[in-house]
């Protein structure tokens, strides 16, 4: 059974409550989502076995083959994509890695490329809660979405 | 040569917009045919991020020799920039007084962005 907990405003008692949930089921795992600031880690203290770095899409220009033409930049719903001085400009932290610009480019200029955004984390509980399981999502500071990491964590899992 | 304004409202009598990528209106004046033209930014002033690099992609693509706004954040003036557009300051002005003291060397040009993004 997967629970969810979740709150508009923090400092409700999400952690509390999840924490409590693992203390009265051995066999629980605990999913961390805050990935900007997980803190489920201080309460269970695990130790960690395995950590996973997490890559998103990025485009990746190349410049000899753009032209200018700026028909990636418009079909960029995320205004991630200018042109300058006749070459695609991208900026990729606004980009939500949609593939829209490698689609359209008319000259194969863009190419798929990764970039790290964080990790995912998973341990296990020792002394406190002994036994549960922690999969915790950690994001690379001055990274800007946070969604395709809360995917991962949950994934991985999953 | 067309120099682009940003201003509150569409016409050249109206205040400049010291915001570039939320700008309410672009003003446009080309000087061979001494025209004054106005472009409407709503889409801008709507955009959740990126509204500073759609706009200098909107001069850019009309044709815009120099910018006069209030203030360009770091991402619009790398756009700017790398499209050679020259980017002057100027608040306080109707559009078609910036446009003035403009030619009469007043304003004063940014080299670099001169306030933060928004968000991050």
């Amino acid at each position: 059974m997967i629970i969810s907990i979740a709150s508009g405003k923090g400092g409700t008692g999400k952690t509390t409550v999840a924490l409590l949930m693992a203390l009265s089921n051995p066999n629980a795992a605990v999913l961390d989502c805050d990935v900007e600031e997980p803190n489920c880690h201080l309460f269970l203290l695990p130790t960690w076995e395995e950590e996973q770095p997490i890559e998103i899409m990025i485009p990746q220009l190349n410049k000899e083959k753009c032209t200018g033409c700026g028909r990636c930049s418009e079909v960029c719903l995320f205004n991630a994509i200018a042109v300058g001085s006749n070459k695609a400009l991208l900026f990729d932290e606004l980009c939500h890695s949609c593939g829209g610009c490698l689609l359209v480019c008319p000259n194969e200029a863009w190419t798929e490329s990764r970039k790290e955004i964080g990790k995912v984390r998973q341990g296990r509980a020792i002394d406190v809660v002994p036994g549960a399981r922690l999969i915790s999502g950690m994001l690379n500071i001055g990274v800007p979405n946070a969604a395709p990491l809360i995917k991962a964590n949950i994934y991985l899992e999953l | 040569m067309k120099v682009i304004i940003t201003s509150y409202g569409a016409d050249c009598s109206d205040k400049v917009d010291p915001r570039f990528g939320r700008a309410a209106y672009f003003m446009v004046y080309d000087d061979q045919e001494n025209t004054w033209e106005s472009v409407c930014n709503q889409q801008n002033l709507e955009a959740a991020k990126g509204a500073g690099i759609q706009a200098a992609e909107n001069v850019r693509k009309l044709e815009g020799d120099i910018l006069i706004t209030g203030n360009v954040g770091p991402k619009a003036f790398k756009v700017l920039n790398a499209n050679g557009i020259k980017v002057l300051s100027a608040s306080e002005f109707a559009v078609r007084e910036a446009y003035e003291a403009f030619k009469e060397g007043k304003l004063v040009e940014l080299t670099n962005a001169n306030v933060e993004g928004h968000w991050f």
